[in-house]
């Protein structure tokens, strides 16, 4: 196999893998707990009397913390693409 | 007129997504749930490591175009994977943190800045950890995560192994650090009353450790994927001038 048809084999892959990975974490819901869901709640039972002293300053609702993680793993993915086009340019200049 | 009523129609459904309240699912330490003199312990440790990062993103990789792109695809790498939400065996879901590919090819200090500008975005924008907490997550996923990933990659080397094995055993170990360093920050703010520090941190690890074992697996395998396909897409010589990491490798 090729350089190039390697790279290809591996990039079609690696796109199949994340699109199935972002189907899977923000499409579906399993209605699972977060660990650190869990983790609270072991806190709250070592320590009853606990109470968080800070909150967060903005807490997006459910759909809105799905449209942001969806919009943080586009964002990557934005940046990654942009960075492969760069390195492919600049290997070409070389 | 048609179009701007659309426009108001579509700004009120956008926000009224932001303003159901939601149960906090957050992979790292919540806002207001570490004690504030941890807080500031875990900032003062940390904070260091932050500002050698920056001067080595600042004599490194700012210096050469080559390496402040494959930075920025390394940063890429962080942000897509920490904001994959995973089930898995307990039950329970939690996130990889990306953090262990960037150390292959920088080193761990730089890895230090990318994973703490993905913290902050995560704890200003989606309420997963915090601004209190900042420091201790931090230190967990880009300190001890970057540290404990770049020593393992060195130490695969060592042994002469392929790149492609120590990439994943540092993505891998460099994830499940992550988890237990959160686990043992817990216990030492949290101590139970029977068995203290450590009876404490069993239970956190068995939280956290046991959730992330097949999300770790799971990142050392992408982490290889994306490190073989960079390779065969830019060739090596673009890791001819970044990190020392790469250097020892050949």
């Amino acid at each position: 196999m090729s350089a190039k048809e390697k790279s290809t084999v591996l990039g079609l892959t690696l796109i199949g893998v994340l699109a199935g990975l972002f189907v899977v974490s923000i499409l579906l819901d399993f209605g699972l707990e977060g660990t650190d869901d869990r983790a609270s709640g072991a806190i709250g039972e070592l320590r009853p009397d606990y109470q968080p002293w800070f909150q967060n300053v903005f807490e997006p609702g459910e759909q809105a913390e799905k449209v942001l993680f969806a919009f943080q793993i586009l964002l990557g993915v934005g940046i990654g693409w942009y960075s492969l086009w760069a390195l492919r340019r600049k290997n070409r200049a070389r | 007129m048609a179009r701007r009523k659309l426009f108001f129609l579509f700004t009120l459904w956008v926000f009224q997504f932001l303003l159901v309240p939601r149960p906090a699912l957050a992979m790292h330490i919540m806002e207001g749930f570490l004690p504030a003199r941890w807080c500031l312990f875990w900032y003062a440790v940390y904070l260091p490591f932050l500002l050698v990062g920056l001067l080595a993103i600042k004599k490194r990789v700012l210096p050469d175009p080559s390496s402040k792109i494959l930075l920025g695809f390394a940063g890429a790498f962080v942000f897509v994977l920490s904001a994959l939400k995973l089930p898995s065996v307990t039950g329970s879901s939690s996130h990889p943190t990306g953090v262990g590919l960037g150390t292959v090819f920088f080193g761990p200090f730089p890895m230090v800045v990318v994973g703490s500008i993905a913290l902050l975005f995560q704890a200003l924008l989606l309420a997963h950890g915090g601004i209190t907490t900042l420091g201790a997550n931090a230190f967990s996923m880009a300190v001890v995560g970057a540290f404990g990933a770049y020593g393992v990659y060195r130490w695969a080397q060592r042994w002469h192994a392929s790149p492609q094995v120590g990439v994943f055993l540092a993505a891998a170990i460099g994830d499940l650090l992550t988890y237990l360093v959160t686990s043992f920050q817990l216990a030492l703010a949290f101590p139970a009353s029977q068995g203290g520090v450590l009876a404490s941190a069993g239970r956190f690890f068995g939280i956290f450790a046991i959730t992330q074992v097949p999300l770790a697996i799971g990142e050392g395998i992408l982490a290889v994927l994306v490190f073989s396909f960079l390779r065969n897409y830019a060739g090596e010589s673009i890791f001819s001038s970044v990190g020392e990491a790469w250097s020892h490798e050949r």
